[in-house]
């Protein structure tokens, strides 16, 4: 079964400033199955973020069609949609807005009418999918960067979501936080659609990669076929994978990846 | 600009003051809210020339700071500013009133040295008491007895908000005068060429983050309040701490 | 012009306490009927800009000093003044417990003096005054100024009224108010500029941030039932608070009673009035609008003082003797 199921999808940001009108997404369709793990890659400004907040109802859908979990993304089936589909923002800061780390993760439980024990259950269970158990009573503000990224993690987790969304998961982690990452990202069982610049990061964790182009519409394929062509990424604002492009290097005579 | 990067230590400091283990910590919030309240009532109820009472009031904020391991070098620089500002009011009290009260041999206290002490006095223990309050309860457990006392869910959401990214924001305004400073050396404020652009700056980046808190919070089902912590049960040792204090104010100012 | 707690009496507290809970009573009310989940989140968020900006020292040309932000007209500009209110009790009140800015007690007092007029006089009467016509850049610049100036000229007035009025200086009320006025004035100048230098960059880059933009004139029309609450307000905290330093001279019915009878009141004899007498020293909270004053025993004679000091050093060293022994027996 398709967790996500987008159908001609259009979206253009009006009013902006001088009366303007910005196209950025163009008939776009794709699919996500369950437990399928989706990168969604594409240069700056082509519509990734937009598409993450369509996606979650932040944004209203202007033309075409997208069905998240079995329900037609609508008005009316915001709520429903929104407690199976977790969005973990770029910036943690902005998504962890309590004070200490338990009580971030506890919000989506409290607010959904779980009883108290539930929110714990919920709350521990989430913390150890991260491995922040330990830190669960600790100020938000105290954590380290990499910290703050798998507490992002664990408020979503707190709730049974069919589908996560990452919005630039590796921004400003250092490498040891960034396998880290890996690591959890790659053990968590629900659907994923992550958009990242990080494509060695995309090519660690997903099966499958949409590319954004500048025209607004996708190019799908396995992560290997999207992230191999160098022409297509170099003409859509992207270049290959680091570890690629390091290979290639110092093994230009048989340049195994081409 | 150093006194923002002392604003958060001093944020950081009282933080880890209240979390600590200490028997003044574990009370109940609300006990030390309302102790703290008719404490201050108390205190400014009293006549000006009222010293000897003032005085006694005193036992309470010393008391606690003892027994509770209170780190009393945080609150020092706090009342010096205060007492600053008090000072300033009362300064005339000793120059206008002339009324004889206590004479010591040929010296003769007037009633406006005496206001003027006693003014002093109530500012430094209200600054203590308030500041006792903030070093043994969190701001979560301190909004969780605001709600108990009926502030309205508003109020007490917008205040932990503010409370979760003042540090955010202070950070941000602190590197943002850094950048500045280093790049208009010898000055020692923002310009007024930049006021508008640096600022302004600033305000726009934090409505865009204000934005995506909403989103963050409406896709986690925010419904117009936060559920704080989890509920602490009022104990036989929290009325007896809160009622204990109250009766002992009440003896003072009535003897 | 954040009052401490030992600069007013309990009853100027709570009156003070009482009005700015109306005034929030009020703001509470009105913003309920808008989109409030999502004002709360901008409201948290402005409030730690605000808060963290105030610590900016702003250069004043020419002067060699600096000047900082309260921000009270500027979250009007942008939250509106119910919704900057609400957020500026948020801010005096973080203030008040972290940084011991202003005292608990105090609060209500700092809320009316820095939270009601830089809001609802600055940021909706003056703000909504200059831009009912449609906004450009020399409104905005001088609605800022003027509703700044005035925010804080009522302001300094108020702090002024309710130190003397806790009968807490013997200043007499002229010599006071030519303290607090000019110097709030310079400092009113100050924030009023920072306020329109920020507000002007805000209309340049994203016009639609500002309260009212857009708004259809009629929309933008200011109640009068609204104005007349304001300034009724006002007039009434600081009449009431005038009122304090009442003549002690008989008032007309005094003086007619006076002039009739040769005494300002009439003898009550007689059951009924007896009865009634009573029941009102009984019930009397506050008799002749103060707490009943207990005559002190110790009062203020020097043995009194003396003995106060020696309960307190005993208390003390009672302390530090319990924590020893706690300490102790702990290791």
């Amino acid at each position: 079964m398709n967790v996500l199921d987008i159908d001609n999808l259009s979206f253009a940001y009006e009013d902006l400033p001088g009366g303007q009108r910005k196209e950025v997404l163009r008939s776009l369709s794709f699919r996500v199955e369950e437990g399928e793990s989706v990168g969604l890659i594409g240069a700056n400004g082509v519509g990734k973020s937009t598409l993450l907040k369509l996606i979650c109802g932040l944004l209203d859908i202007q033309q075409g069609k997208m069905v998240v979990a079995g329900l037609e993304v609508c008005r009316r089936n915001l709520k429903t949609i929104r407690s199976k589909v977790g969005y973990v923002f770029q910036d943690s800061d902005s998504q962890l807005f309590m004070s200490t780390v338990y009580e971030d993760v506890a919000f989506a439980p409290r607010n959904y009418g779980l009883k108290p024990e539930e929110v714990d259950e919920a709350v521990m269970r989430a913390l150890s999918q991260v491995g922040m158990t330990e830190r669960k009573d600790r100020q938000v503000y105290r954590l380290s960067g990499g910290e703050k990224k798998l507490a992002s993690i664990a408020t979503v987790l707190a709730m049974p979501v069919s589908l996560m969304l990452m919005d630039e998961p590796t921004v400003g982690l250092d490498p040891k936080n960034r396998r880290n990452l890996i690591r959890v990202v790659n053990s968590l069982n629900c659907a994923k659609l992550v958009a990242s610049h990080d494509l060695d990061f995309i090519l660690d964790t997903c099966q499958r990669v949409v590319l954004l182009t500048y025209e607004g519409t996708v190019i799908a394929g396995t992560a290997q076929d999207i992230l191999n062509d160098q022409d297509l990424l170099e003409s859509n604002g992207l270049e290959l994978p680091l570890s690629k492009n390091y290979l290639n290097k110092i093994m230009p005579q048989t340049r195994p990846f081409d | 600009m150093n006194h923002i990067s002392k604003a958060i230590d001093q944020l950081h400091a009282v933080d880890n003051e209240a979390r600590s283990d200490g028997w003044l910590q574990c009370l109940h919030p609300l006990a030390k809210l309302v102790v703290t309240i008719v404490y201050l009532v108390v205190l400014v109820s009293f006549p000006k020339y009222q010293v000897a009472g003032v005085l006694l009031m005193a036992v309470y904020p010393i008391t606690l700071c003892i027994l509770g391991d209170v780190s009393v070098s945080l609150m020092w620089r706090r009342i010096w500013i205060v007492l600053l500002l008090v000072c300033f009011v009362g300064l005339f009290n000793p120059f206008i009133d002339h009324t004889p009260l206590i004479r010591i041999g040929s010296f003769t206290l007037t009633g406006g040295m005496v206001s003027f002490f006693t003014l002093m006095i109530k500012g430094c223990l209200a600054v203590m008491a308030a500041y006792l309050l903030m070093l043994t309860a969190t701001m979560e457990t301190l909004c969780h007895a605001l709600r108990k006392i009926y502030v309205p869910a508003v109020l007490v959401t917008v205040l932990m908000l503010i409370y979760r990214y003042l540090i955010v924001f202070l950070h941000e305004v602190e590197h943002m005068t850094q950048a500045y400073a280093l790049r208009a050396p010898g000055q020692r404020g923002l310009n007024i060429k930049v006021w508008g652009s640096m600022i302004g700056q600033l305000l726009l980046r934090s409505i865009d983050r204000a934005e995506t808190v909403y989103g963050s919070m409406t896709l986690r089902g925010f419904q117009g309040e936060f559920f704080t912590e989890r509920p602490q049960r009022i104990s036989h040792i929290d009325w007896l701490y809160t009622y204990g204090w109250i009766a002992f104010f009440l003896i003072l100012r009535l003897l | 012009m954040h009052m401490a707690d030992a600069l007013v009496s309990p009853v100027v507290a709570g009156t003070l306490y009482a009005c700015s809970g109306i005034a929030a009573g009020y703001a509470l009310k009105r913003i309920k009927s808008e989109d409030i989940n999502h004002k709360i989140p901008v409201m948290g968020v402005l409030g730690a800009f605000v808060f963290a900006t105030q610590m900016i020292n702003f250069t004043i040309p020419g002067t060699g000093s600096s000047g900082h932000l309260t921000g009270g007209m500027m979250l009007s500009a942008i939250l509106g003044p119910e919704a900057g209110f609400l957020t500026m009790i948020a801010i005096l009140l973080i203030q008040c417990l972290m940084f011991a800015d202003g005292g608990i007690l105090a609060l209500g007092c700092n809320i009316w003096n820095m939270g009601f007029y830089g809001c609802f006089v600055g940021g909706y009467l003056v703000w909504n005054l200059f831009m009912r016509n449609g906004f450009s850049k020399a409104k905005i610049m001088w609605a800022s100024i003027i509703g700044c100036v005035l925010s804080l000229q009522l302001g300094a007035f108020s702090v002024t009224l309710e130190t003397l009025a806790s009968g807490i200086t013997e200043l007499p009320f002229a010599a006071f108010l030519s303290f607090m006025q000019p110097i709030h004035l310079a400092i009113g100048l100050v924030e009023g500029l920072i306020t329109a230098a920020v507000l002007l960059f805000v209309y340049q880059a994203r016009p639609t941030l500002l309260c009212g933009f857009g708004e259809d004139k009629q929309d933008k029309s200011m109640k009068v039932s609204t104005v007349a609450g304001v300034i009724g307000a006002c007039a009434l905290v600081i009449g009431g608070l005038l009122s304090w330093f009442a003549s002690s001279l008989p008032d007309g019915l005094e003086w007619s009673l006076l002039k009739v009878t040769g005494s300002t009141e009439l003898d009550a004899e007689g059951g009924l009035y007896q009865w009634a007498g009573e029941a009102q020293e009984q019930v009397a909270m506050m008799p002749d609008y103060g707490f009943a004053e207990a005559e002190s025993l110790m009062g203020t004679s020097l043995a009194g003082i003396i003995g106060a000091l020696l309960v307190l050093v005993l208390c003390v060293v009672i302390s530090l003797i319990i924590n020893r022994v706690k300490h102790e027996s702990h290791q």
